[in-house]
């Protein structure tokens, strides 16, 4: 069981609050959807909540453990994150790049031990990329990258799971594809937290929804109840018409809020 | 796909070939009958003497110091994700380069024959922390204090030309600053050796990290990689290691920056697997290159290795930056 606390965190940039004041919890199950309008401070506070960034105010604990205080290996060890549209850097194979999730493990020297090595071929067959294995990851289109990648941050079957926009860039089957995915993990018993845009894939496959506008976090609740029209107009200054929010068949529409009929 | 274990022979061949190559070749030529002679039985001959004094101390050096260019240019290539890095780019080289040509300057080098490393390893220190200092806290940022501090000791370099007391001090700092290994001696050999091989500790220190860095600096740290350490790392140990082989051999351009991308596609790529190739076969170019400015005939001075490095390096660099226009859109 695993349980991030943020009591308070603010981070300022340029004598602008980018995130101000957020108080959340969060804890293993949860599949939490962090949504809001561009620039609301999202991905900051992921970033802070991945212990990544300090904060200026406030303060994040894992389990009760602050964590600054925590080592940056053994923080490593329990939660994955993956960064806003990850790309490999050079041309190695998909499997290195997933074997590359393992360093909080590795000793400073050496190369991958034999139990390892089932691991890796454990996460690839966990996102269907065992055919892939052998490809150097530089030539991997968007869904296949965002599938290695996903299985480079569980390959150390880490406790809590941080996506910032996993599905961004995605078509739809991958994009349904990899929300699925994200609640099956939740369903197993890990954290997910995920920033997304595509509210109606957060409607329906989310069990919690953090809402952020301006850097406060204005809503935080289960789906159903707190994704609403309402809502979504005095965030995203959109009209927008949810329904059946935290229901397999739920959507979400928008229409712009001073639009004239076409 | 080349088998691991020819690929491994082929490099200790390769490796074992310059070094022999190195040993044999100059004005005397040793042929292996006589080098195996010399060095089985030392006794005070002639081809001994030429051995141990002339040739051993040259060709050990060559092996630091090619060393030393392939690991610093494959760790800096790993850390900075960028093909195009090289042991140059901090400012490390120039840095020695200055130290190095003050030494010869104010006529230290006249006196104390040692003075020239000596001030070169202190000017690459002082221009590695002076790079360090500046070009804190991100990998961008490092480059440009880099470029900066490149400048910086370019421009003392030109005052001491501008300024050299007579033209034939001119002459010897133009002639130092072209590179070679020619009449180096134990004294050198043992004076840089400890600083780069612990530029080498510094440097095979960040293997793990600029593996990591394959996925960008944001899953990098989210492995619990310490970014700062990696850089201070990567930078200590070149400026450790190519400070102290500039400060001995003057410039020689472009093995850094080739070794590592000779030996990538064998390696699959994977930073951390171009390290050691990567030495190796700088160490390999270096001892070529040097062999070869011993053997192409010439009228009176000989082809210096910086000279000639450039001259082989800069056509590569050519197709390198052709072959990266094909592959980006």
């Amino acid at each position: 069981m695993s349980r991030i606390e943020a009591k308070a965190v603010s981070v300022r940039r340029g004598g602008r609050a980018i995130v101000d004041g957020v108080t959340m919890q969060m804890e293993s199950g949860q599949f939490v959807g962090l949504i809001g309008p561009n620039g609301a401070g999202k991905s900051t506070l992921m970033s802070v909540l991945a212990g990544l960034l300090r904060a200026d105010a406030g303060s994040v604990a894992l389990d009760g453990v602050p964590l600054s205080r925590l080592h940056r290996r053994a923080l490593a060890q329990v939660r994955a994150y993956l960064p806003q549209s990850p790309r490999a850097e050079w041309p190695v194979s998909v499997e290195r790049l997933v074997a590359l999730g393992l360093t909080p493990q590795l000793p400073a020297f050496g190369g991958l031990p034999g139990e390892m090595q089932a691991s890796v071929a454990a996460a690839l067959e966990m996102v269907d990329m065992t055919d892939h294995h052998d490809q150097p990851a530089t030539t991997l289109s968007g869904g296949e990258l965002a599938r290695a990648m996903l299985a480079r941050a569980l390959v150390g079957d880490p406790a809590i799971v941080m996506a910032d926009e996993p599905l961004a860039g995605l078509d739809p089957r991958h994009a349904l594809d990899g929300v699925d995915r994200l609640r099956k993990l939740a369903l197993a018993g890990k954290l997910v937290i995920a920033s997304m845009h595509e509210l109606t894939l957060a409607a329906r496959y989310t069990t919690r929804v953090a809402v952020m506008h301006e850097g406060r976090l204005v809503a935080f609740g289960p789906t159903a109840r707190t994704l609403t029209s309402a809502l979504l107009h005095e965030v995203f200054e959109v009209n927008a018409c949810v329904t059946g929010a935290g229901t397999p068949a739920a959507m979400v529409d928008f229409v712009p809020s001073s639009s004239k009929p076409l | 796909m080349v088998g691991k274990v020819a690929l491994r022979a082929l490099v200790s061949a390769l490796l074992l070939a310059c070094i022999l190559l190195s040993l044999g070749t100059g004005r005397v030529w040793l042929d292996p009958a006589v080098l195996f002679g010399a060095i089985f039985e030392p006794k005070p001959s002639l081809p001994w003497l030429i051995l141990s004094e002339l040739r051993i101390p040259r060709t050990i050096l060559g092996l630091l110091v090619g060393a030393s260019l392939g690991l610093s240019g494959a760790v800096l290539q790993g850390l900075l994700r960028n093909p195009l890095a090289e042991p140059g780019l901090l400012g490390v080289s120039a840095g020695a380069a200055l130290g190095a040509v003050i030494a010869i300057y104010f006529g230290l080098s006249a006196t104390f024959a040692l003075a020239t490393p000596v001030l070169g390893i202190a000017g690459a220190m002082m221009a590695a922390a002076l790079t360090l200092s500046i070009g804190r806290g991100g990998t961008l940022t490092m480059i440009l204090a880099g470029a900066a501090v490149s400048g910086l000791m370019g421009a003392g370099l030109s005052l001491a030309l501008n300024f050299a007391p007579n033209p034939s001090a001119a002459y010897e700092i133009t002639i130092w600053l072209l590179g070679s290994l020619e009449n180096r001696d134990w004294g050198q050999v043992l004076l840089v050796a400890p600083f780069i091989l612990i530029g080498w500790l510094c440097l095979a220190l960040t293997v793990r990290d600029i593996d990591a860095l394959t996925l960008g600096e944001a899953q990098a740290e989210s492995l619990g990689v310490n970014i700062a350490r990696t850089r201070w790392l990567a930078l200590a140990g070149t400026a450790l290691a190519v400070g102290a082989a500039t400060a001995v051999t003057g410039s020689v351009g472009f093995i850094g920056l080739i070794a590592p991308h000779l030996v990538r596609p064998f390696v699959g790529h994977q930073p951390s697997r171009v390290l050691l190739p990567s030495a190796l076969f700088g160490a390999i170019l270096l001892l070529f290159a040097d062999v070869a400015t011993r053997v192409i005939p010439t009228a009176g001075q000989e082809v210096r290795l910086g000279v000639l490095t450039s001259i082989v390096g800069a056509p590569f660099f050519f197709w390198l930056v052709l072959k990266l226009r094909r592959m980006s859109p």
